[in-house]
């Protein structure tokens, strides 16, 4: 597994770079290729609520954390590795994966490049979360073991 | 909403298991160790597992601490010694969970070109 740490894409657009950078860095167009909804533009250390348009997954709501901007050239965001983060509590520590395109001329158009990294921290992190709420679990367990011993 | 739904974010690739093992993965030590598993297609002990490596004994014995809680190698005693053989199956399911999301992607960059021919 020389790469378990990232996933890359590299592609060729058949457009002038700032034809390829308005439908990544302009967050209501990246979302109509994406299949989602942003709740504002993308812009660096923006916390951006958002909302799936896929078929069968309408409304589903996510967040993306952005990275950096840079205009025709680098977007980058980070959201959650979990798909059942609650986002009405506190997902301070829930690990998230960074993704980021990067867009280059190149002959024939723009070179974008796509790579989602990290998973090994996320992996990380999600163990370390686990570790701390596992003192709950076992208080929890404590107090049902005494319950039932109480009852027999 | 249906708790079935997932999120663009979802493969199966963290949450539980999975994350213990991309953790296990993310070592270049622990990759040796695995490697050096894969290879033999049967149980080494520790003594086995650190020759030839530039790893302590101690090193190696934490790291397949690691490797065994993320269920990709398993122990079993054989008289004094403990033995320790791949699992494939979590391997095999971490492969699998990045498969997925590598796929989600090509689904998506799809769907960028069409939009750009638009």
């Amino acid at each position: 597994m020389s790469s378990s740490d990232r996933i890359e894409k590299d592609v060729l657009l058949p457009v002038p770079r700032s034809q390829a950078w308005a439908a990544i860095g302009d967050s209501a167009e990246f979302g109509q290729w994406f299949n989602c909804r942003f709740e504002g533009p993308f812009e660096a250390g923006k916390e951006l609520r958002a909302t799936l348009q896929e078929p069968g997954y309408e409304g589903f709501p996510f967040v993306v954390f952005v990275e950096r901007v840079e205009p025709e050239r680098h977007l980058s965001f980070r959201w959650h590795v979990n798909h059942d983060v609650d986002l009405d509590g506190d997902y301070a520590d829930e690990p998230t994966t960074l993704v980021s395109f990067d867009l280059e001329d190149a002959d024939g158009g723009t070179r974008l490049r796509i790579v989602e990294s990290g998973f090994d921290a996320a992996g990380e992190a999600g163990v370390k979360a686990r570790e701390r709420n596992a003192p709950g679990w076992a208080i929890q367990a404590e107090r049902v073991t005494a319950h039932v011993t109480e009852a027999a | 909403m249906s708790p079935k739904l997932r999120s663009p974010a979802a493969r199966g690739a963290a949450g539980g298991a999975s994350a213990r093992v991309f953790a296990a993965l993310g070592d270049r030590r622990r990759l040796g160790i695995l490697r050096r598993l894969a290879a033999e297609g049967g149980p080494l002990s520790i003594t086995r597992i650190s020759e030839g490596a530039d790893v302590s004994r101690q090193a190696v014995t934490k790291h397949l601490g690691v490797l065994a809680e993320a269920g990709l190698v398993r122990d079993e005693r054989r008289g004094r010694e403990r033995l320790f053989e791949l699992e494939p199956g979590p391997l095999e399911k971490a492969r699998h969970d990045l498969e997925a999301i590598s796929a989600r992607w090509d689904r998506a960059i799809e769907r960028l070109r069409r939009h750009l021919e638009r």
